[in-house]
């Protein structure tokens, strides 16, 4: 079983696969990513980008075991979690783990939120070729329906990489050097479908009776910055990287840095059928450089 | 600015670049960025004057691997001092500051400190500065613009300087009531591209696209081995950090081991963001944050488009640097 809420618990195991080649956006490309141990799927048990998610519980002691079943070093850094040294993730500061090796992850969950991981063994490479995944860490009672401990509760909960492809650097590099100098992406997708397929991906896609509150999870998991609007539903922008924000804002539209996440809440009010969009942004001049769709209906 | 939503009744968004530069030399532009001029208390003794003598000069760097690149830079001959390579100066809000430059580049420079004011143009071989008065405290950046050449002026990479106004109160705090450190680092972001090295935008038909990147003028394992790029401090001390942007890329700095409180954007006291591990920082704007070092180690702080921590695209180089809590 798949989908948000089915992944809760204390206990996770991920693998190194470097053996991804989906087709998306009608281009095939190589892929590299974390799947559970006894799968060799990603995110939400059937592609092959972007990695498979897993949500532990706020305050509780996770371990998170790694077995590197590829042929080269990886590592599991996790994103936002502020561990320690030692389970950082990083070979400058802590070891990467050779190919065969195996190491557990520890770290105590921290406030429940959006959180990522990622390998950082040649980051500019592993990371753009899929090796990430998100980590939404649950309250500590465990349940799937609320933000965190006093905070807002919802009726359908979405959660969107925002991701791009530079097809030449994921069918040619396999390290990092002058081939991974510039990122000029041609392939632009949300949970690692381009647009005719995130339409109707049943793990992108949101649906959600009128009245009713969705969640959204958005993670730039980019290396540009990425524009959200949800088909001009108005949504409240309610936390940033696993904390609640100061001063919730109200909005049409949003802006994500690479490496940040936030959390947005909405609730469409009449039933409708709109596409959210994600545009991708170049770094310097913020023009658009292409754009990702999916579909919101409001029943 | 990144973020321009409908803005609730009590959010305080940044000013933006392009507000900054419009209020260049402008009280009311520099209150329509949120910068407000703070005044002297009545009777109280004028401050001193300080002057930043600066000499704009090529030098180069080079980069872990293995290739040299020419920059035009900004180097310090009297009244300040350097964080890496880039001038610093520190100066209190409201005293006056004079900025002289000797201009030893081949081209005529416009000298700007966003959002406080804008300098002469210095020719080619001359010298000429510039007196404002500090404004309040907060983290300012000087540039330069390449005056005399393509229209508008391009801003020209490397000739960069940070300057910190301190609060007339004398104390350790950011502003007058606002957060205490304990150590204090400044982080400079600046980038390059290869091709068209001494200009940041778009030159000789070459779109500008960033292939080069440094910290304080340095990059990684140097930024490491350098005291002024080492975030290092104590157990539970806190660090501010002045996170500053004159870089063509919009850049995000991911902080490992630590959620970090956000201060001000813009020198404007932050009331959006709660605590962040990972921060905007857009070109031409300034960061602050507080980090409260509750663990011991050795932690990795780059940003998170990741072809700024390589140099030429090798990994890991560029704007990678530590932070070091004993």
């Amino acid at each position: 079983m798949a989908g948000l809420g089915t992944n809760v618990g204390t206990s996770f195991s991920l693998a190194a696969r470097m053996n991804g080649f989906p087709t998306i956006g009608g281009m095939q490309v190589s892929t590299w990513f974390f799947s559970p141990i006894q799968s060799f799927k990603g995110f939400m048990g059937d592609r092959e980008l972007p990695s498979v998610h897993f949500e532990p519980i706020e305050g509780e002691q996770i371990e998170v075991a790694f077995t590197n079943t590829s042929g080269m070093e990886h590592t599991i850094h996790l994103h936002g979690l502020d561990v320690d040294q030692r389970h950082d993730g990083v070979p400058q500061t802590s070891f990467a783990i050779p190919t065969g090796g195996t190491f557990t992850y520890k770290f105590k969950a921290p406030h429940a939120g959006t959180y990522m991981y990622h390998c950082h063994v040649d980051t500019v490479i592993h990371f753009a070729k899929g090796m990430y995944g998100a980590i939404i860490v649950r309250p500590p009672d465990g349940s799937t329906n609320k933000a965190w401990t006093g905070g807002p509760t919802f009726d359908t909960e979405a959660l969107w990489h925002l991701h791009t492809l530079d097809s030449q650097w994921n069918n040619t590099q396999l390290f990092s050097g002058p081939g991974t100098a510039r990122h000029h992406p041609d392939i632009f997708m949300i949970n690692g479908n381009a647009t005719a397929e995130a339409l109707v991906d049943p793990h992108t896609r949101i649906v959600v009776g009128a009245g009713q509150k969705a969640y959204l999870r958005l993670l730039n998991t980019d290396y540009h910055w990425a524009r959200v609007s949800l088909g001009g539903l108005p949504f409240q922008v309610v936390a940033s990287d696993g904390r609640p924000l100061q001063t919730p804002v109200t909005t049409g539209t949003w802006e994500l840095g690479p490496g940040e996440r936030y959390d947005l809440l909405f609730t469409p009010t009449t039933p409708t059928s709109v596409n959210a969009q994600v545009d991708y942004l170049d770094d310097a001049s913020g023009a658009v450089l292409g754009s990702a769709q999916t579909s919101i209906v409001v029943t | 600015m990144q973020h321009e939503p409908m803005a609730t009744d009590d959010q305080v968004p940044a000013p933006s670049r392009r507000q900054l530069l419009r209020g260049l030399a402008s009280t009311a532009g520099l209150a329509a960025a949120g910068i407000h001029l703070s005044t002297r208390p009545a009777g109280a003794a004028p401050p001193a004057t300080t002057t930043w003598d600066l000499e704009a000069v090529q030098t180069s760097y080079s980069f872990g691997n293995g290739t040299t690149l020419p920059f035009f830079r900004f180097q310090p001959l009297a009244g300040g001092a350097t964080r890496g390579v880039i001038p610093f100066l520190e100066a209190v809000e409201g005293s006056a500051v004079t900025v002289s430059i000797s201009n030893q580049l081949p081209i005529d420079i416009l000298p700007t400190v966003l959002g406080v004011e804008r300098g002469p143009v210095i020719p080619s071989g001359g010298s000429d500065s510039f007196t404002f008065t500090m404004p309040p405290a907060g983290t300012y950046l000087l540039t330069s613009f390449w005056w005399g050449g393509p229209m508008p002026p391009l801003e020209i990479g490397g000739t960069s300087g940070v300057m910190v106004s301190r609060p007339s109160s004398g104390l350790q705090e950011l502003w007058h009531g606002g957060p205490s450190w304990d150590r204090e680092y400044v982080l400079l972001y600046e980038d390059t591209d290869s091709r068209t090295p001494l200009v940041t935008d778009q030159a000789g038909g070459i779109q500008y696209e960033p292939d080069y990147f440094t910290l304080d003028g340095f990059t990684f394992p140097e930024t490491v081995s350098q005291p002024d790029t080492l975030i290092a401090a104590d157990k539970d001390d806190r660090i501010l950090i002045r996170h500053s942007n004159l870089g063509c890329m919009r850049q995000s700095i991911h902080y490992h081991g630590f959620h970090v409180d956000v201060a001000a954007r813009n020198n404007v006291p932050e009331t959006f963001f709660g605590p962040k591990d990972t921060i905007p920082v857009p070109h031409g704007e300034t960061v602050d944050v507080i980090l409260t070092a509750n663990q011991k180690g050795k932690f990795p702080v780059h940003p998170h488009s990741l072809t700024a921590v390589t140099a030429g695209g090798l990994y890991p180089l560029g704007q990678l640097t530590l932070i070091d809590i004993n």
